[in-house]
């Protein structure tokens, strides 16, 4: 708290020094430039010539000469960060999945393309927690994210949406591809271990995983309790395994195209009556 | 450009071993012999029955169109220049599924070719497979073939209905072959159009009916098309007949087809 309403005195006078700075540059028009505050290197100035943003006027930013400014940068870059991602983990939190899945969803349908949502949650993380301590769980949860990173694509979408419990969302990937997938990640959770107070710590998860096929649009509170029932099921069947959920789009276009019973009956009933009246008259 | 005035028709069937090929190519001797120039695409997924009803083997095909040959290295002309075939060999499958982009690329390309002719007849695969649908929904017309046996009726059934409800495509001809009599052909064709009437509320017109004729299975194990083996038998007349009523149809429509693409791309 000092240390903060030190900076914020620090601040004012920075800024001070910075308008004076400013009204030099526009002596007559007074103040009417947008700011940039770029770090101080020349590269940058050549650059916002280069993108023709002359109009912005770039101040390079040094932190020997505005060390509260730059504080102040640092800053909000981090609480950028913070609001989307969980501190421990590091992974994007619910907040900033959510918004993921809303967005994937959207491409999804532009594009028909499929898309897969898995939960995953670790098994007995209480009991871990309980024999171990704290510190190890969190170690564990840390192993989680770093497996999650790993095992998956650039295009993946790995969250930590609650205290033991991670999604995974695959654009562009329908169940099987999925499934492999999860299956992998699986069986790298089943080797990894961690070494907490010189006990070597293994732990499981269980993943439950619900897909569309691009047949229809997705709904982001259908597909996350369809992956959740999954989950449930996966843990009810003895954990450390992985349950798909039934296809959520499956037999969407068969009804409106297919030849029904009554049609083929139309069509071939009466011909029957037509050809043995036929044979009867040429009898 | 010039307004178009090439009417595009494809031939299709529900089931196979109806005669669609056949059909195709003595049609397209009749429209020729009646003074009227025509291209015939060979799309029937490689099975290259056209080249061998024909007893040639064509060097290029469709997809060389893609990769930069010219249209006249790709084109086999059966008579003159005014009765060409396209080979399409094996690969068709793969142009028609892929992206709008190369589709777009393609369909332009086939275009300016077909714009020289007046006729353009596809003959295409039998089923309802995905290929087959795109190429039966991109001409102007469609040709089905039926013949009067019950399964017959109801793949054709099948096939109208996925292309009526799937893209939306109203105009169906109907051709009965293989018939023993007109009767029987009347009574297929009634059946079918009933069905059509009743389940899809769409209308289906009675193109014509082409007789079971023994010249036709002659002229196949000869290799020799039936219109040169045997040019006033039955079924040439019958297609005759039909070849007629085709070009009577183009007058009537000019104006229809100047506003129409003859291949159109698919969304």
């Amino acid at each position: 708290m000092h240390n903060d309403s030190l900076q914020a005195d620090q601040l004012l006078v920075e800024l001070d020094a910075l308008e004076k700075l400013l009204t030099a540059h526009h002596s007559r028009t007074g103040l009417t430039a947008l700011c940039r505050l770029v770090p101080s290197n020349a590269h940058w100035m050549e650059l916002l010539h280069q993108h023709k943003l002359d109009q912005w006027l770039a101040l390079p930013l040094d932190p020997d000469n505005f060390p509260a400014l730059a504080h102040l940068q640092t800053r909000l870059k981090t609480l950028n960060f913070q609001k989307n991602h969980d501190s421990l983990t590091g992974l994007p939190n619910r907040r900033a999945f959510d918004r993921t899945l809303a967005l994937e969803i959207e491409r999804a349908t532009r594009g028909k393309a499929p898309l897969s949502l898995a939960l995953i949650d670790l098994d007995n993380f209480k009991s871990i927690n309980d024999s171990h301590g704290h510190p190890c769980g969190d170690r564990i949860l840390q192993k989680m994210a770093s497996i999650l990173l790993e095992e998956t694509r650039k295009i993946d979408t790995p969250a930590r949406i609650g205290g033991e419990e991670f999604a995974l969302l695959l654009p562009g990937t329908g169940l099987l591809r999925a499934q492999k997938l999860l299956e992998r990640l699986l069986n790298t959770v089943r080797r990894a271990q961690i070494i907490y107070d010189s006990m070597v710590v293994t732990f499981t998860c269980s993943i439950g995983v619900a897909s569309y096929r691009g047949k229809t649009t997705p709904n982001s509170v259908k597909l996350m309790a369809e992956a959740d029932k999954a989950l449930y099921t996966a843990k009810k069947t003895g954990k450390n395994r992985l349950e798909a959920a039934p296809l959520l789009d499956l037999g969407q276009e068969s009804d409106q195209t297919l030849v029904q019973y009554e049609e083929k009956r139309f069509l071939f009933a009466s011909f029957h009556s037509s050809m043995t009246d036929k044979k009867h008259k040429d009898a | 450009m010039e307004p178009n005035t090439t009417l595009s028709i494809s031939i299709v069937s529900g089931k196979g071993g109806v005669g669609k090929t056949n059909i195709a190519l003595n049609l397209g001797f009749a429209l020729h012999e009646l003074g009227h120039s025509l291209a015939l695409l060979d799309a029937d997924l490689g099975l290259a029955n056209l080249d061998v009803l024909l007893g040639i083997s064509p060097q290029k095909n469709l997809q060389d169109l893609l990769t930069g040959s010219i249209p006249e290295e790709v084109l086999v002309s059966l008579a003159e220049e005014r009765f060409a075939l396209l080979p399409s060999a094996s690969g068709v499958a793969e142009l028609v599924e892929l992206d709008e982009d190369v589709q777009s690329i393609l369909l332009d390309k086939l275009d300016t070719l077909f714009r020289q002719y007046e006729f353009v007849l596809l003959d295409l695969g039998a089923g309802i497979s995905p290929t087959v649908l795109s190429f039966a929904a991109m001409p102007q017309e469609r040709i089905v073939v039926i013949t009067p046996e019950p399964t017959s009726l109801t793949d054709s059934y099948a096939l109208i209905k996925v292309l009526f409800t799937q893209h939306q495509i109203k105009n169906f001809q109907i051709i009965v072959n293989i018939a023993e009599n007109n009767e029987e052909a009347h009574l297929s064709f009634d059946r079918l159009a009933q069905a059509c009437e009743r389940f899809l509320g769409l209308p289906i017109r009675l193109l014509g009916i082409i007789h079971k004729d023994p010249m036709v299975t002659e002229s196949v194990r000869q290799q020799v098309p039936l219109f040169k083996f045997a040019p006033s038998c039955q079924a040439i007349n019958d297609i005759r007949y039909i070849a007629q009523k085709l070009i009577a149809r183009r007058s009537k429509l000019l104006d229809l087809i100047a506003r129409t693409p003859i291949l159109k791309t698919l969304t």
